[in-house]
């Protein structure tokens, strides 16, 4: 019986990494056989692609760690202030959290112009870090918590930085990876923000650079997506025993 | 004693502080520009600015390409969504027999997720790209989201205390009775928390089928209202696109509060 | 296991964003030196000598300036150079022309040009690799 189950997880995991392990297969292959053409075209040919790459890098990095504290403040005070309405600004935040982009996009938009941001990185910046789902996550993660650690704290220090950075984040390292992750995939694949508010070539991001693949010379499309999935498969890799253990905590929301 | 209550309130303040800045960032560039935009969902036009009441949204209402996109999207969302929610809990059920391996595949479970949508759009493209039909994109969702609720729901089932098993049957319970009394309360919040994640994702959908089709006027079964959105937004149309934003909205609070008045009503 | 399993991703990652940024600074460069640096010149004219009659039945002969080319040139090949813009950045390319010439001849063997060379063309005059129609070049003074 418990063969039987092994083997039907080694053929889930295989139809969940299939797509990803065809992508790499035909980065490396094309028409005639095993080449690495595709990547000697991108690599050495396609010279915009650096400055997107770095973008992405850049943007995704700037918003997962501006958001975290904004995040985990947020999420402290809706798990212990006590307020009318605190239910009703947490519905709030979920059915903000639950619009597709393109409902907010022109209230983003039309708010960037006036701010002046529009084509430039803080454009994009600064709305991402205050995406409502990492508040609305952490906030379930924190429910969970000990609150006899944090009655410690708060007898020690009168801060509140210093209680919440001494009681909940230690308990809660995990679940900040895991929303981190997750805020930093969801950072990294943005395609939407960038194609529509920024129109300098040098700030675009790496989706973009695939979504306009075709333009290019060259086989460049399965060698940038590779590329461009790298950087996050080698973060999730790096947590994913902390995302194990951040998801089960989780569920008990 | 004063002492005291002074602490206990400043307290609170503080942690109704800690709100700030992300309601602050929140307010600035979501909230503040909605209800700008549902002001111009009432306007007739950007340089005029007559206010016209709901004849826009009569006009949207209308709107074939509207209804279309709205058509899509509910489609996409009653179809995929159950089907995701159902994979997974039948799959979460044979393999919470499992757990050590559970452990070790576990994270490819959840890479799709992960993976950027980029990536995988171009494989789905060039292997669906003769299916003529909305199927590839019903697909490529279902892959990508059955796998974390596997692992939720496997982590909820592998929960459930073996030793009420044990309690239950003595006190003479039969295997039916013991899941559903058991089984099912403790499980279900998992089930309602997996429900909305994949709901959520289901109205994010606009990357993938953008990604896949790689263009904007994607045949007409994969047209959803974030199209209808974007293509306004593009043709500067903002008066549609204020009053489908505003719909979109409205559509999505109704399912929300649904959804919350249903789990209330359940998990008495 | 779990650690090790960490400390390879970590060596990958650095490894991987060493080579990313080693790429965004030195892959141009790199590119440059693999392409042919090539030399260009403006086109030459020289003097040619032409007979006519005119309206009296007298032969004349005079000289013109025509635009020439070397016949040394025309037997190696003629690339003529070009900008376009690919994948984003302006690059040099080098287009292969057979220019049609005539049977005149000057004494420093250069021919007479009738078409396909025109004056504000440039011509490759000197290659380190060999060239083909549409290869990229670099431009060296």
């Amino acid at each position: 019986m418990k063969k039987l189950i092994g083997i039907i997880f080694f053929l889930l995991s295989g139809v969940f990494l299939l797509p990803v392990a065809a992508t790499v297969f035909f980065s490396f292959y094309s028409e005639g056989g095993f080449t690495a053409d595709g990547y000697k075209d991108l690599l050495f040919d396609c010279f915009v692609f650096y400055p997107m790459f770095w973008n992405s890098v850049l943007y995704a990095s700037a918003i997962t760690l501006a958001q975290l504290p904004v995040v985990i403040l947020c999420a402290f005070g809706f798990t212990w202030a006590k307020f009318r309405g605190k239910g009703i600004l947490f519905i709030f935040y979920i059915i903000l959290m639950m619009m597709p982009l393109q409902v907010t996009i022109l209230p983003n938009y039309i708010g960037l112009r006036d701010m002046g941001l529009v084509n430039t990185p803080w454009g994009i910046i600064l709305p991402m870090i205050f995406s409502p789902f990492g508040a609305v996550v952490m906030h379930q993660y924190m429910k969970n918590t000990d609150s006899s650690v944090i009655e410690a704290a708060r007898l020690e220090t009168s801060s509140i930085f210093r209680v919440i950075l001494v009681s909940v984040i230690p308990q809660l390292r995990v679940c900040i990876f895991a929303v981190a992750l997750f805020v930093f995939a969801e950072c990294w694949n943005m395609v939407e923000q960038p194609m529509l508010f920024l129109t300098d070539k040098n700030l675009k991001t790496m989706s973009v650079f695939i979504s306009e693949a075709g333009s290019y010379t060259g086989a460049v499309l399965f060698p940038s997506a590779v590329i461009f999935l790298i950087p996050v498969l080698l973060l999730y890799l790096f947590f994913s025993d902390s995302l194990e253990k951040g998801l089960t905590l989780g569920e008990l929301s | 004693m004063k002492v005291k209550r002074k602490k206990h309130l400043s307290w609170n303040v503080k942690c109704i502080l800690c709100l700030a800045p992300s309601l602050l960032g929140t307010l600035a560039f979501f909230a503040a520009p909605f209800i700008r935009v549902v002001y111009y969902s009432l306007i007739d036009n950007q340089f005029r600015r007559n206010f016209v009441g709901f004849d826009n949204y009569m006009d949207t209402l209308t709107n074939k390409y509207f209804l279309l996109a709205l058509k899509n999207s509910l489609l996409l969302i009653v179809i995929c969504v159950p089907i995701v929610i159902i994979l997974a809990l039948i799959i979460s059920l044979v393999l919470s027999y499992g757990i050590k391996w559970i452990r070790k595949t576990r994270a490819a479970f959840v890479l799709p997720l992960v993976i950027p949508t980029a990536s995988i759009a171009l494989i789905w493209h060039s292997v669906f790209a003769s299916f003529d039909s909305v199927i590839p994109v019903y697909l490529l969702f279902i892959w990508k989201n059955t796998g974390i609720c596997i692992v939720l729901l496997t982590a909820a089932f592998t929960a459930v205390d073996p030793a009420l098993f044990e309690a239950a049957r003595l006190d003479g319970a039969g295997t039916f009775t013991l899941h559903k009394k058991i089984t099912v309360p403790i499980v279900m919040p998992t089930v309602f928390f997996v429900s909305l994640l994949t709901i959520v994702n289901s109205f994010k959908i606009f990357k993938e089928i953008y990604l896949y089709y790689g263009t904007n006027y994607p045949p007409d079964h994969s047209y959803t209202l974030q199209y209808y959105m974007n293509n306004n937004f593009l043709k500067l149309d903002y008066q549609s696109l204020a009053t489908s934003a505003v719909l979109t909205s409205l559509l999505i609070f109704g399912i929300v509060m649904g959804g919350m008045a249903l789990q209330k009503r359940y998990c008495q | 296991m779990k650690n090790i399993s960490k400390k390879i991703t970590l060596i990958f990652t650095v490894m991987f964003f060493a080579v990313m940024l080693f790429l965004t600074f030195f892959a141009e460069k790199i590119h440059i030196s693999l392409l042919p640096q090539v030399q260009a010149s403006g086109v030459e004219t020289k003097l040619f000598s032409v007979t006519a009659t005119d309206e009296n039945g007298n032969i004349m002969q005079y000289f013109t300036e025509k635009t020439a080319i070397s016949e040394e040139k025309l037997e190696e090949g003629v690339y003529v150079l070009y900008t376009a813009e690919k994948n984003g950045t302006k690059r040099s390319f080098a287009r292969q022309i057979f220019p049609e010439v005539s049977e005149a001849r000057t004494e420093d063997g250069y021919c007479e040009v009738i078409s396909g060379i025109s004056f504000g063309d440039r011509i490759i005059i000197s290659t380190t690799k060999e060239l083909f129609d549409g290869c990229e070049v670099n431009v060296i003074k």
